[in-house]
């Protein structure tokens, strides 16, 4: 399985390849007033409105610094009850991929309540690496109002 | 006849003209008397009487005055009525104190006329004014005055007038009898010291004529003994004063014959004589007593003197010698300095030259500063264009700055280029791996791609870190080109400073030049002095030689001197002293 490497603060985590539409560079995102912590806003993508979500301010509480190597990565998303949709990820140093097999990562068991999205780690060449689950990054109230008014179904 | 002594003349003479002149004062005070009283009566009486006679009348008619003025006006004012009443008590006054002073029996009748005239009066103006002092009798009043006042006032004034000149007639006669006593006392006067002159003139005749003959007598004695003739005949009995007088004479006489045998002796060389004075007073006797004194003494020091002044011209004689050493020394020590000096005056010389060689150095370091002064001119200039080249270097640094920023663009672009490369193969990568075996190959240049992309940022980031050092280079460049030029500014100041004390030290070198002159003409003058000097030494020589011969001359002279004074001890040793 291909992996897209990035990073949170100074921590990697992985992406799967499957999951990703495309890495674009830092396009121009038009905030939202008042939005829910970890929400950045909003951007265009072909003529669709985006909804993108900062993954620094998402887990660390300050928003990812503006350099070339932190990109939107364009995902597929199904939530719980089955709607799909596209969102974009802010995540720094996007530069590398990562070829990895799913048995290579492991539950290190230790669950965590408020970030769900947080799966199994495994070793790579510059330390642990952490599995993010596209599915379960936004708390449910916030993926049903971002995704009820654009959603297909 | 018997001769009287001269005081007897004198008395007599005196005497007689003492009664002389007792007589002619009686007689003057006789005559002065007379007139005294003539005076006296003059002035006690006929004057008086005269003067209030006078007075009399005046009052009088005062008096009459007034009542006519009464008459006559309107009306009496009280100060006219005042007046009235002081003139009548003044009047009254006066009468009494005339009729007091009256002498004679004329006199008396003629004071009752102007008695009984006065009570006539007296009656008819009281009259008068009784009618005058009511308005309504005025008429009676002047008819009153007219027929009995103004008859009355001329009785008055006819027996006033009748006074006035009894005793204007009296004060006359007092005063011709006071001349007439005055021109007799002068006759008098003049006769009696006609007579005590001539008796007087006669007296004195026969005093002078007494002592004259005595005095002439005494006078031939006296100029016989002044003439130094001592062989006065002996006067023969002579009474008075001259009797004392001429046995005076004798004693002088005898006196200077003892004095005269006295200095007989003394200049035979006899000093033991002795001079007995007659009385402390005796002038001559104290004086010849004094002179042998003195003279032995004299001649006793003049003795010894005379060994003394040997003794001392031998000593003359040999200091006359060694005076004539000392002299030839000093010739000879005049000659040395003569050499001396000519030595300094060379040396003189020398110093001249070398004032001439301290200027002509002081000259070429004043040229030599010129030339230093233009130099620094020149060096002005060149840091003036050292200061431009680092302007200059400064634009080439900013350029040179402004090249680096580029190179940092194309940096930029590169990375950017890199960037969308390593994106590209990402998304490259992506696509492969969704496309399954099909993408396999594709993935591998993915991979490549993007490996080269990374070499590319990290070759980027190498060229990045090199301009950023040629950057901090360039400004270092630029402090560093400051602060040269702030180098060069300083030193182009100091330059300026440099070039003021070179024109400094230009101005005291040639300052110093006429200062060399001066020592130049003192040196000269010093040259010169030492010439003269040497002119003035040898001079100096030739007085020292003109000294030795004058102190041989003097050296014969001591000898001769000493010849006169064995003579003059063999002529002393004639006096025998005492």
């Amino acid at each position: 399985m291909l992996f897209l490497l990035l990073e949170i603060g100074s921590d990697r985590y992985a992406l799967e390849a499957d999951r990703i539409v495309e890495v674009l560079p830092l396009v121009a995102i038009k905030s939202i007033p008042r939005a829910v912590r970890g929400v950045a806003g909003a951007f265009d993508y072909h003529g669709v409105a985006v909804p993108a979500i900062d993954l620094s301010e998402l887990a660390l509480g300050r928003a990812a610094p503006s350099r070339l190597s932190t990109r939107v990565i364009v995902t597929d998303f199904t939530d719980a009850h089955g709607g799909t949709g596209l969102l974009g990820l802010i995540a720094e140093r996007a530069t590398e991929t990562v070829r990895l097999e799913a048995a290579e990562f492991s539950e290190f068991g230790l669950s965590n309540g408020s970030a769900p999205y947080l799966g199994p780690v495994t070793r790579g060449p510059r330390g642990l690496i952490q599995r993010i689950d596209v599915d379960r990054l936004l708390p449910r109230a916030v993926r049903d109002l971002l995704l009820a008014p654009g959603g297909p179904g | 006849m018997k001769e009287l002594t001269i005081l007897q003349r004198i008395v007599g003479v005196f005497a007689f003209i003492l009664l002389l002149m007792s007589a002619n004062q009686a007689v003057t005070y006789e005559r002065l008397m007379g007139m005294d009283r003539e005076a006296g009566k003059l002035e006690s009486n006929s004057l008086p009487a005269l003067y209030e006679s006078a007075e009399l009348a005046s009052a009088w008619e005062t008096r009459y005055t007034l009542t006519e003025r009464m008459v006559f006006e309107i009306g009496g004012s009280d100060r006219a009525g005042a007046q009235y009443a002081a003139t009548i008590a003044g009047e009254n006054r006066i009468a009494a104190r005339y009729g007091e002073q009256l002498g004679g029996d004329e006199a008396r009748a003629r004071f009752a006329t102007f008695s009984a005239a006065r009570d006539e009066y007296d009656a008819a103006e009281t009259n008068v004014r009784r009618l005058s002092a009511s308005p309504n009798t005025k008429g009676a009043a002047a008819a009153a005055l007219r027929d009995t006042l103004d008859p009355a006032f001329a009785k008055v004034r006819a027996s006033l007038q009748s006074l006035l000149d009894s005793d204007r007639a009296a004060a006359i006669a007092s005063a011709s009898a006071v001349r007439q006593g005055i021109s007799s006392a002068t006759i008098v006067i003049g006769a009696v010291f006609a007579v005590v002159f001539l008796l007087t003139l006669f007296c004195g005749y026969f005093v002078q004529r007494g002592v004259t003959a005595i005095l002439h007598r005494v006078a031939a004695i006296a100029n016989q003994i002044a003439g130094g003739d001592l062989n006065v005949e002996r006067s023969e009995h002579a009474s008075g004063e001259i009797g004392d007088l001429l046995a005076a004479f004798d004693r002088m006489v005898d006196s200077l014959r003892n004095l005269a045998n006295s200095a007989e002796l003394i200049a035979a060389g006899d000093l033991t004589v002795a001079i007995v004075p007659q009385s402390a007073n005796d002038v001559m006797g104290n004086a010849f007593a004094r002179m042998v004194n003195s003279l032995s003494k004299l001649v006793g020091e003049v003795q010894k003197s005379g060994i003394a002044l040997n003794s001392s011209l031998t000593e003359i004689a040999a200091t006359s010698k060694q005076q004539q050493a000392t002299a030839t020394g000093t010739a000879a020590t005049a000659t040395q300095i003569g050499a001396t000096s000519n030595e300094i005056s060379a040396t003189s010389r020398a110093l001249v030259k070398t004032m001439g060689e301290v200027s002509l150095v002081a000259e070429e370091t004043a040229t030599l500063a010129a030339s230093g002064q233009a130099r620094l001119v020149h060096m002005d200039e060149t840091m003036f264009s050292v200061m431009e080249a680092g302007a200059s270097i400064n634009a080439k640094l900013t350029i040179l700055s402004e090249k680096a920023a580029n190179i940092n663009q194309v940096v930029t672009t590169i990375t950017k280029v890199a960037d969308q490369t390593n994106l590209l193969s990402l998304n490259a990568a992506i696509e492969a791996e969704k496309a399954g075996d099909a993408g396999r190959g594709f993935s591998v240049v993915a991979i490549e791609i993007r490996r080269l992309a990374d070499q590319t940022a990290v070759a980027t980031y190498d060229i990045e870190q090199m301009v950023k050092e040629i950057l901090s280079a360039i400004s270092a460049g630029v402090m560093g080109m400051d602060k040269f030029s702030e180098a060069v500014r300083a030193g182009k100041q100091e330059v300026e400073i440099i070039g003021v004390q070179l024109s400094q030290i230009i101005e005291r070198v040639r300052a110093l030049a006429p200062r060399v002159e001066f020592v130049n003409e003192g040196m000269q003058t010093q040259a010169s002095g030492a010439e003269q000097i040497t002119q003035s030494l040898s001079h100096l020589t030739e007085a020292a030689q003109q000294m030795v011969e004058s102190l041989q001359l003097s050296t014969q002279a001591v000898d001769e001197l000493n010849h006169v004074s064995t003579g003059l001890r063999g002529g002393v040793s004639i006096f025998r002293n005492a």
